[in-house]
């Protein structure tokens, strides 16, 4: 039995998973909504069999309402124990993963598969795999293949890069690297989303100002993923002494692979390119002569990327409020990290961070806005006596 | 002073942000995160409230903006002029850009908006800096309006209030009753006409002047006052044609022809103060002509003479008619109707003294009619 577990009807329907589909799938699909739905200890007992399959938003918990709860630790705990096969999604993923009892997904790619998969079980195919690439499985094993060719084409870096000022960075799943590389400097990584990312950013793109970034097209769990892409935007989008620094993605597949990804267009902004996984391409582009690419270019560029809305967002109202707030503290000149409530990890995600860069935003606010917020504070305190309206006061504004 | 936040992502940082970037105090909201809550945080008095146009998931998939949660909690606390936050100003937080639905919140009482800023739907920086000034604007402004409405919605509760209790209009006779009923309508057409939105092109081109159309509105109430403190069966006959007594119900005279002679219950000493006495006209006297059946009285001598029938002693009459004086000095500046020929031939018609004191004026008018309520009947 698969029990998901998810708050948002809303955000179920938008991906086709009505009620009337939930309940046509009832003998494969126990669906949750709330803490209530599994608030018998029998249910829960049922629930965590351990053939049973955990699917859970990953915000559910952070629901203010289910915090109430007392049982809720307990659940928690159970997850946590690795004997049910558990299955989070959420926007904040972009990337998918599986590790041991634990499988990553972002949303769309959970519900756009969930039919398939149990199609599939019902045929006796239990893969998981389905739930994972869905219909395209297929393109995972080739493009595995391809990088696993790929290492044999052995690339001295050093001769390469000959002391060009360079970040070369790695995926550890398909690549061999050196521990003492000499002309230039490297970096491993195997980021699966924008959070981890960023507690990794500073210590990578924030210490040396480099020439050139050098990153591959896939990187994690998952290669058709092409997190490379994803990373371009995140360094372009995240203030740091390399924000418009050349990036060169290597790869070893066509362009035609990635006409369908998110950040596709990342290619076709300023100094941003693909290039081939060779010797050859890899000394063209450090001997690439081209115009650098301004900070004051980067709001129109980044303009080219058409980023949507994360998933977590299943409506408009969700993100409005979030910017809302963002913007309303951004005017105000307070600081979002102040603000209690707020999940400021949020503005670490790759949408925000193209928000806020192609709107100009990360600049501080104007000196007459802070004079003008100023001076409506001072205005209020006449105003706010209860039966007194201090009339100076008003005249003053 | 206190506000209230109703909004379902209260908690995610609206409550906070408001808090520092608006109202400038923290912790000064309180905040109500569903529609039940909100129903009962409604029946405390607030001095301004911040309303979420969609507050429940179900709200997404509406169409009707009238059944959306926030439209709801809205007209219940415009219910009835009787509601503790009638007067209550309310700033709209939302995140629809659509003007139509904003303008159904307005025409329900609504007064500010602030525009929850959508990436889809991104403002530029000025105006995006704008949108929270307009905020800032609206509060100030509404904090404003919100005393004076309070200060007004008291006074006119409290009418209505008295009315209700009031032994001569809490009766089964029906010319009691319409006249109650006309003072109500008379307090909420006021209420509505003092602050009724005007636009600038009404203020500047049009000299619109909601202040002073209103006194006049809440002055005429005195009529009304005046006949409910009548014996209405024994001063107009059926004809509604005045007999040549006027009787209050107390049982004492206002206008007593006895004797051919005209008794008043009213008139000046000396020194041209009102006294509380009885004073006699001849029937050759202009007085007797003045009052006999076939000639209107005016509101004034109505007034004077009501107080002089009800106050209990000379003291208290005097504290009355001082008031009333100086209400009926400024009714009679305010000639938008029954100009003297003085007025028409040397003032403008909007004076500055006129203008300036408009408020207040509807305040002491809305007093002084409360205080003829309280005053003693049996």
């Amino acid at each position: 039995m698969i029990y998901i577990i998810d708050d948002k009807k809303d955000r179920q329907s938008k991906y086709s998973w009505t009620e009337e589909k939930l309940k046509f799938y009832k003998d494969e699909i126990v669906p949750i909504w709330t803490y209530e739905d599994m608030k018998s200890e029998d249910f829960r007992r049922q629930m965590f069999h351990e053939k049973n399959i955990l699917i859970i938003h990953e915000s559910f918990f952070n629901n203010i309402e289910h915090h109430r709860v007392k049982n809720i630790v307990e659940v928690k705990e159970r997850l946590k124990s690795r004997e049910n096969l558990v299955i989070y999604f959420s926007g904040g993923i972009y990337s998918r993963s599986k590790n041991a009892n634990r499988i990553y997904l972002p949303i769309s790619t959970l519900y756009q598969n969930l039919e398939l998969y149990i199609l599939k079980k019902r045929q006796n195919d239990t893969n998981i795999d389905y739930l994972i690439y869905g219909k395209n499985k297929e393109i995972e094993i080739e493009l595995g293949n391809k990088w696993q060719l790929s290492r044999n084409a052995i690339i001295n870096f050093n001769d390469v890069f000959n002391n060009s000022n360079s970040l070369l960075i790695q995926s550890n799943r398909y690549f061999v690297y050196e521990d003492n590389p000499i002309g230039y400097n490297s970096e491993v990584l195997n980021s699966e989303n924008d959070y981890t990312l960023n507690e990794r950013f500073d210590n990578i793109f924030n210490r040396k100002k480099y020439d050139n970034i050098f990153m591959p097209l896939c990187f994690g769990s998952t290669l058709s993923d092409f997190n490379g892409l994803g990373l371009a935007c995140y360094i372009r989008c995240s203030k740091s002494l390399n924000q418009t620094t050349r990036i060169f993605i290597y790869s070893v597949i066509s362009t035609d692979y990635l006409l369908q990804n998110n950040y596709f267009n990342i290619l076709k902004t300023k100094n941003t390119h693909l290039i081939d996984y060779s010797i050859e391409s890899f000394k063209n582009a450090v001997q690439k002569d081209q115009q650098p690419f301004l900070q004051k270019e980067l709001q129109n560029e980044l303009a080219k990327l058409k980023l949507d809305v994360t998933e977590d967002y299943f409506d408009n109202h969700s993100i409005a409020n979030e910017w809302g707030i963002y913007q309303m503290a951004r005017n105000a000149n307070i600081e979002v990290d102040l603000i209690e409530g707020f999940n400021k990890e949020k503005l670490n995600s790759l949408y925000f961070k193209w928000l806020i860069t192609k709107n100009g935003l990360s600049e501080p606010i104007s000196e007459e806005q802070i004079e003008l917020q100023k001076r409506y504070a001072d205005t209020l305190p006449g105003l706010k006596v209860i039966g007194k309206i201090d009339e100076s006061k008003l005249k003053r504004r | 002073m206190s506000y209230l936040l109703i909004d379902d992502l209260a908690n995610a940082g609206w409550k906070y942000i408001l808090e520092r970037a608006v109202i400038k105090e923290p912790n000064s909201l309180r905040v109500a995160i569903n529609k039940e809550e909100a129903m009962l945080k409604i029946k405390d008095k607030w001095d301004l409230i911040f309303l979420d146009m969609r507050m429940d998931e179900s709200d997404h998939n509406i169409n009707n903006i009238k059944e959306f949660t926030g439209f709801e909690v809205l007209r219940e606390i415009k219910k009835e002029f009787s509601s503790i936050n009638f007067c209550t100003p309310i700033i709209l937080i939302t995140a629809s850009t659509k003007i139509w639905n904003i303008n159904t919140f307005v025409e329900y009482g609504v007064e500010g908006f602030y525009i929850k800023e959508h990436p889809d739907y991104q403002f530029d920086k000025i105006s995006s800096q704008n949108n929270l000034i307009n905020l800032q604007n609206s509060f100030i402004s509404l904090i404003v309006k919100g005393k004076q409405r309070r200060e007004i919605w008291s006074l006119c509760n409290s009418i209505i209030k008295k009315l209700n209790s009031h032994i001569y209009f809490e009766t089964q006779e029906k010319k009691y009753a319409n006249i109650k009923n006309r003072i109500i309508d008379k307090i909420k057409l006021g209420y509505a006409q003092l602050f009724q939105n005007r636009t600038a092109l009404e203020k500047e081109v049009l000299l619109s002047f909601n202040e002073s159309l209103s006194f006049i509105i809440f002055w005429s109430i005195l009529e009304e006052i005046s006949k409910g403190f009548t014996k209405v069966n024994e001063t107009w006959n059926d004809q509604n044609e005045r007999n040549s007594n006027w009787k209050f119900n107390n049982g004492t005279y206002f206008i007593l022809f006895e004797n051919n002679q005209l008794k008043l219950n009213f008139g000046k000493d000396a020194y041209g103060n009102y006294i509380k006495a009885v004073f006699n006209f001849p029937e050759s006297s202009d007085e007797y002509k003045k009052y006999s059946k076939n000639f209107s009285v005016s509101l004034s001598d109505q007034i004077y003479s009501l107080l002089s029938s009800y106050c209990i002693n000379e003291v208290e009459y005097r504290q009355f008619w001082q008031i009333f004086k100086s209400l009926n000095k400024y009714r009679n500046k305010t000639d938008f109707i029954h100009s003297s020929v003085s007025n028409i031939l040397r003032k403008k018609l909007l004076e500055e003294e006129t203008i300036k004191d408009a408020y207040k004026m509807n305040v002491e008018i809305l007093k002084f009619i409360d205080m003829v309520l309280n005053l003693k009947v049996n």
